[in-house]
């Protein structure tokens, strides 16, 4: 990010046009019912799972500005509500679930226009994949992620993250078991191809 | 459960082979096709995995993120017990909670630190931009809100970046951000300190430190002052060189 000092202009005037959450912002009564959660509680809990929430956001939303938008917004949540989580082992999907559940109503209300994203079901995946295991680093990774479409790159994103099982990528992301199975398959099946027909596409590039 | 079931299950558990059905790892162990493409399916997972977890994320959104909850955790409030032991164990609560409580830093204090937080970060904007502190001085006077007089001499002589226009404590309060060092600036927060738990109450700076933000706080007259910085605490420290002579407060009264 720039420095706030040797550029504030341009970091404030970028900032002003960041497009912010529009849910929850209005005063919220105290509740008795408060959760008494002490500064080394939250610090555990962000520490614990901010860099993973924030990879699952930045790769459904693809902006930084709304990504952390998204991550603040489920912490928050968390400071509202985590305390009725009755099996704490449960935070985590619980995280992951609200986080997912902020993105999905943005992503209702963006209703974004329309363009084209791979689909297995539509974008060849009848075809044979070529045996070879494609070589990936984090940016070649993402853009091809960036292509999988969303029912297809959320879960397979919670899956790269380790941070849960099949059955909490199911919780988290409200599927039947055998779907979210059947979906990272075959997610995995189009990232491979993307990633091996990127790969093909570079080396005709690079040719002299 | 079918080879298809089994291929699924296993291809689900790449990279937590623990969690994949008895069943399934039964399979692939007798059938060598199968062993061979799990093989050749986690190898590019983990490859995959580790590519995915190096992305990059922003510097500092932890502690962004610790001061938004701080800011958003609600005050505890008590309720009357209706059995004595209910009662007991309620009147323990409390006191733990008020030990609790004596222990965490003042709610105008937390508040403070979310706003500076988000000034360093850039999550929020400020109202007015300018070097000069006497028109930033003017437009918060002209905002009707606390306005920093009398701050020290080491802290002025340095550039301002902006103002804006805060709550503390409900109140209307102020930030003005001074360019101390190339690249940390500092934030000082002024405040009413009337009615408001916890406030700073001597007028000599007390100094503090919170990961590595290093605080200074103090008041004059019914205003509060809090100066934060990423910079380091020599640096804080120095721009009250000239108060923190002795004798200086002395001659001031």
């Amino acid at each position: 990010m720039l420095s706030l000092v040797s550029n504030p202009m341009l970091q404030f005037t970028w900032l002003d046009s960041t497009r912010e959450i529009e849910v929850d912002r209005k005063p919220r009564p105290k509740s008795s019912a408060a959760p008494m959660a002490t500064a080394p509680d939250f610090k555990q809990l962000i520490d614990a799972h901010y860099q993973g929430l924030f990879r699952f956001a930045q790769s459904m939303c693809r902006r930084e500005g709304l990504a952390e938008d998204l991550v603040q917004q489920t912490f928050l949540q968390w400071a509202r509500k985590g305390h009725t989580l009755r099996d704490t082992d449960k935070a985590k999907t619980w995280l992951y679930t609200t986080l997912y559940r902020e993105w999905l109503a943005i992503a209702r209300r963006e209703k974004k226009h329309e363009h084209v994203e791979f689909e297995p079901d539509l974008h060849g995946s009848t075809e044979d994949i070529p045996d070879e295991s494609p070589t990936v680093d984090s940016v070649t990774l993402q853009r091809a992620l960036d292509a999988l479409d969303e029912h297809y790159r959320a879960p397979l994103v919670l899956f790269y993250l380790r941070e849960l099982s099949y059955r909490d990528i199911a919780e988290a992301l409200d599927l039947p078991i055998g779907t979210v199975m059947s979906r990272l398959s075959r997610a995995k099946d189009g990232l491979r191809r993307i990633l091996l027909q990127t790969a093909g596409v570079t080396d005709l590039k690079d040719r002299p | 459960m079918t080879p298809e079931e089994a291929r699924l299950n296993l291809d689900a558990c790449t990279l937590r082979p623990g969690d994949a059905e008895a069943e399934a790892r039964v399979l692939a162990g007798d059938d060598a096709a199968l062993g061979a493409w799990v093989e050749k399916r986690s190898a590019f997972d983990e490859q995959a995995a580790t590519a995915f977890n190096a992305s990059p994320v922003p510097l500092g959104l932890n502690e962004r993120l610790l001061a938004a909850m701080m800011a958003e955790a609600p005050t505890p409030v008590s309720k009357p017990a209706l059995m004595p032991w209910l009662a007991l164990a309620a009147v323990i609560a409390l006191s733990a909670v008020g030990w609790w409580w004596n222990a965490q830093p003042a709610v105008w204090e937390s508040q403070a630190f979310a706003v500076v937080s988000g000034l360093n970060s850039g999550t929020l904007p400020l109202d007015e931009f300018s070097s000069d502190l006497g028109h930033l001085k003017a437009v918060l006077a002209q905002a009707n809100v606390p306005v920093p007089e009398g701050l020290p001499q080491d802290l002025t002589a340095h550039d301002t970046l902006g103002c804006k226009v805060i709550e503390i404590g409900g109140r209307p309060a102020s930030v003005v951000c001074f360019k101390v060092t190339a690249d940390s600036p500092a934030h000082l927060v002024t405040f009413q300190i009337s009615g408001l738990k916890g406030a700073p109450t001597t007028t000599q700076p007390l100094f503090a430190q919170k990961g590595d933000w290093h605080m200074a706080t103090w008041r004059s007259g019914d205003r509060g002052y809090y100066l934060a910085t990423k910079a380091d605490g020599q640096t804080l420290r120095g721009l009250f060189a000239l108060l923190m002579q002795p004798g200086f407060w002395g001659r001031l009264v």
